[in-house]
C-alpha cells in the first residue's frame, strides 16, 4: 500500500519566510497532536515556530530538541507551564515569545534558572 | 428671533469644527503611518532578525526605537475613533463617506482591540514580535465582500451563495459583527488576515468562529485572541442572527479557554 507523506499544512500549519530569510511554520486555531510534533521534529528546515491559539492539550513537546529552531513564539490558547518546562532541554531554542498564555512570571523564572541563556522576548 | 438665529450659528460652527479636528486628525494619522512605512522600507534589508550580522543590526538600531517609543506612545493614549454624531445623536464611523455605507449603531456593548496588536498593519505590532506580521487592514470598499447575511434561515455570502467553511483552516470561518449589526466573515490566515482586519482594528459588537455547512451554523464561538469578546458581546451576535432569521438557541457555543 502506498503511503503518502504528510505535508505541514495537514497539521494545519503553513510556512512562512520572513524578509530576513528565515522561515516559521505558523499555526492557527489549530490542534496540536503528539503527531504534529513529532513532524515537526522530523523537519531540519524550520527556524522559527509560532502557535496562534492552539490548542496543546496533553502533547508533550520535548520532541521539538530534535529541530533547529531558535525562536518559538506562542500567543492565546493553552500553552502552559507544563509545556514550557518540557522545552528545557530544547538546545537550539534562543528565544522564546509569549502572548496571553497560561504562563506566569514565576514559571518563567523556573524555566530561566535551568535554561539562563535563552531570552524571552 | 435673535437668540434662535445666534443658537443655529453657533451649532454651524461647532459642526464645523468638529468636522474640522477630524479631518486634521485623519490627516496627521496617515502622516505618522506614511513616515512610518518610509522608515520601514529603509531598514527593510535589515529586519530586526538579521541578528547574523552585528553591523547590520548597529545600524537599525536607532530608527527601531523610535518606531518603538512611537508605538508605545499609541498604545498609551490610543488615537480617539473617528466618529461623528448627526444632530439626532446618531453616531457614524466617520471614514465611511458614501452615504450607502453609513450605518447607524445598534449596540453600545462594543469591545476594543487588544492593544498588543496595535500598528499591526504596519508591521509593528508588540504581540507579533519578533515576526512583525504585517496584518491585512480592509477598506470600506474591500469590506463589503466579506459582508454575510441571513437570507431563508441560511448565512450568504455577497454574492448571495451560502457560506461553506469546509476548506478553511480547522474547517471555521472567523466572524466579527459591527456596532450596527453587520456581520463580517471570512478565512483566517495567519499572520496575514486576522479578526482585526474586517473593522481595520476599530471596536466589534462581537467576533469568533463559525462553523458552517451550505449556509447552515454547526457551531459558533467567540474565539478571538484579538477581541476575546465577553458572553453578553457573543450574545449581541446570537440576538442579531435570531432576529434576522438564524436561532442558534438548539447549538451550543463552543468553549473558549
Amino acid at each position: 500500500m502506498k503511503t503518502e507523506k504528510k505535508q505541514l499544512k495537514d497539521f494545519g500549519g503553513s510556512l512562512k519566510t520572513l524578509k530576513n530569510g528565515s522561515r516559521v511554520a505558523a499555526f492557527s486555531s489549530s490542534t496540536i497532536s503528539q503527531e504534529t510534533i513529532e513532524y515537526l521534529s522530523t523537519k531540519a528546515d524550520i527556524d522559527n515556530l509560532l502557535f496562534h491559539y492552539c490548542d496543546f492539550r496533553d502533547v508533550d513537546v520535548s520532541n521539538l530538541k530534535e529541530t533547529n529552531v531558535t525562536i518559538v513564539s506562542v500567543m492565546h490558547g493553552n500553552f502552559s507551564n507544563r509545556h514550557l518546562q518540557q522545552f528545557v532541554s530544547f538546545g537550539s531554542l534562543e528565544s522564546i515569545k509569549l502572548h496571553d498564555v497560561k504562563v506566569s512570571e514565576e514559571n518563567i523564572k523556573d524555566f530561566l534558572a535551568l535554561r539562563p541563556t535563552v531570552k524571552f522576548i | 428671533m435673535l437668540a434662535v438665529l445666534t443658537a443655529g450659528a453657533g451649532t454651524a460652527v461647532s459642526a464645523a469644527s468638529k468636522s474640522k479636528y477630524l479631518v486634521n486628525a485623519n490627516t496627521a494619522l496617515k502622516k505618522i503611518a506614511d513616515i512610518v512605512k518610509r522608515r520601514r522600507f529603509n531598514a527593510k534589508q535589515q529586519h530586526p532578525l538579521a541578528l547574523e550580522n552585528p553591523k547590520a543590526q548597529k545600524k537599525i538600531d536607532k530608527p527601531t526605537a523610535k518606531l518603538d517609543e512611537l508605538r508605545d506612545n499609541l498604545i498609551k493614549s490610543p488615537p480617539k475613533p473617528l466618529v461623528v454624531t448627526d444632530k439626532w445623536g446618531t453616531a457614524y464611523r466617520a471614514e465611511k463617506k458614501s452615504s450607502e455605507s453609513i450605518s447607524a449603531s445598534k449596540y453600545s456593548n462594543l469591545k476594543k482591540m487588544d492593544p498588543g496588536y496595535l500598528a499591526e498593519e504596519l508591521g509593528m505590532a508588540k504581540a507579533w514580535e519578533p515576526f512583525g506580521a504585517e496584518v491585512e487592514y480592509l477598506t470600506p470598499e474591500e469590506l463589503s465582500k466579506f459582508e454575510v447575511k441571513v437570507v431563508n434561515h441560511k448565512l450568504v455570502d455577497f454574492e448571495g451563495v451560502p457560506v461553506d467553511s469546509g476548506d478553511a483552516n480547522n474547517g471555521k470561518v472567523m466572524f466579527v459583527m459591527d456596532s450596527s449589526g453587520k456581520i463580517y466573515a471570512g478565512k483566517q490566515r495567519v499572520m496575514e488576515f486576522h479578526h482585526s482586519s474586517f473593522l481595520a482594528g476599530e471596536e466589534v459588537a462581537s467576533a469568533g468562529e463559525l462553523m458552517v455547512f451550505d449556509g447552515e451554523i454547526l457551531s459558533h464561538s467567540r474565539k478571538s485572541g484579538h477581541y476575546k469578546p465577553t458572553p453578553e458581546q457573543h450574545e449581541q451576535f446570537v440576538s442579531e442572527l435570531k432576529f434576522s432569521g438564524i436561532d442558534l438557541s438548539n447549538i451550543a457555543e463552543d468553549e473558549v479557554e
